[in-house]
């Protein structure tokens, strides 16, 4: 899936991802691509940036660990990310339930 | 790729620490995947620039409002409760208070106003940002200025019979701390702004009005000409509520002229 179709709802799923444990950036890739069975297979680059404002605007956090020798940034969820992420699922749902009953 | 990654990053902008980080990270996906493709460099400094920008712009209109929010209201409850003028305070001072409060609070509602309106944009305009961070600033600049009198107050030497100091030096001490805590806030704004092209929204867009900017400014200077000019009529006195009327109406469109730009409040493009 092309990354413009993903607009708007790619902070909801990083927020998903990292719910499910704090991760680094590519493992945060590498579960979109697993949990979705390969259909978001995004420029790999392009999930940082997004990573990077989310921290900025307070949803996620991170901090630096050692893993194979090498220093690593891990994300985790803030309490206002888990409320934001509330907030995205409950949209998607409104806003799928009435696209399945346009379409249907 | 990292190396000419890191060279786009410093052209659009973003900090060397900021930097260093992203260079890290980038070097441990490799790591992980060397056969990995991060995509164009040019492309994602530009995405690390809006997207950061955009964030830092929306947080400084947030944090200067909340950080201004308890000092305007320490403020008020002492000139309302705390204090009885005895004599007129000299005119430098008056002058930064008069003009502090009011660029404080008019650019912090203004920008926590823009910042919220704005609040799902992931990406905003070059121009857009530096309105939002151009608010934010002024706030801090007024908040800043009120601090001078402020502190003459506290100490005793400014004309105003003081019922409570304590009030005043906790007023000071607020607005201290909230001018420093809203200049680190618009620093970083200022330092990292998104690079992408647009417009800016106006006055009318804040409010969520659908009307030109100089009608709302003309309309509300003549409500604050008119209900000066009631207020000398019920004191008796219309030909100086007419008077004092008309000089607040003007100075009302004046600052709109004056202000129009720097706070947004006419339309901007690039």
């Amino acid at each position: 899936m092309k990354a413009e179709a993903l607009k708007g709802h790619l902070d909801g799923l990083i927020l998903a991802v990292v719910a499910s444990g704090p991760a680094h950036g590519y493992a945060v890739i590498d579960a979109l691509k697993q949990r979705s069975g390969g259909v978001f297979d995004l420029p790999e680059g392009t999930i940082y940036p997004a990573l990077h404002r989310l921290e900025a605007e307070g949803l996620l956090a991170s901090a630096w660990e050692s893993a194979s020798g090498r220093r690593r940034r891990v994300y985790r969820l803030t309490r206002s990310g888990r409320a934001a992420l509330g907030q995205r699922r409950g949209d998607w749902q409104l806003f799928s339930q009435a696209v399945e009953e346009v379409l249907a | 790729m990292i190396d000419e990654l890191d060279r786009e990053l410093r052209a659009a902008g973003v900090p060397a620490r900021r930097r260093r980080r992203i260079r890290l990270e980038f070097e441990d996906h490799l790591a992980c995947d060397p056969s990995a493709d991060l995509g164009d460099p040019g492309a994602l400094a530009r995405q690390f620039a809006d997207e950061l920008g955009t964030a830092y712009a929306r947080r400084a209109g947030f944090a200067v409002f909340v950080a201004l929010a308890p000092f305007g209201m320490l403020t008020i409850a002492l000139f309302l409760f705390a204090s009885v003028r005895v004599s007129y305070p000299p005119l430098a001072l008056t002058l930064a208070l008069v003009v502090g409060v009011q660029l404080a609070f008019v650019g912090g509602a203004l920008a926590a106003l823009r910042a919220w309106r704005l609040r799902r944009l992931v990406v905003m305009p070059a121009v857009e940002a530096g309105v939002l961070v151009r608010r934010a600033g002024l706030a801090v600049v007024g908040a800043a200025l009120t601090t001078v009198p402020l502190g003459y107050l506290a100490s005793g030497f400014y004309p105003f019979l003081l019922t409570s100091r304590p009030l005043a030096w906790v007023t000071l001490a607020t607005g201290t701390a909230a001018a420093l805590l809203g200049s680190a806030a618009v620093v970083r704004a200022w330092r990292l702004r998104p690079i992408a092209d647009g417009e800016a929204h106006d006055l009318s867009f804040d409010l969520g009005l659908n009307v030109d900017p100089w009608r709302l400014a003309l309309g509300t200077a003549g409500a604050v000409a008119l209900c000066i000019t009631l207020a000398g009529v019920v004191q008796s006195d219309p030909i100086d509520g007419l008077a004092r009327g008309l000089a607040d109406g003007s100075l009302c469109l004046a600052g709109f002229a004056l202000f129009g730009r720097p706070l947004g409040l006419r339309r901007q493009v690039p």
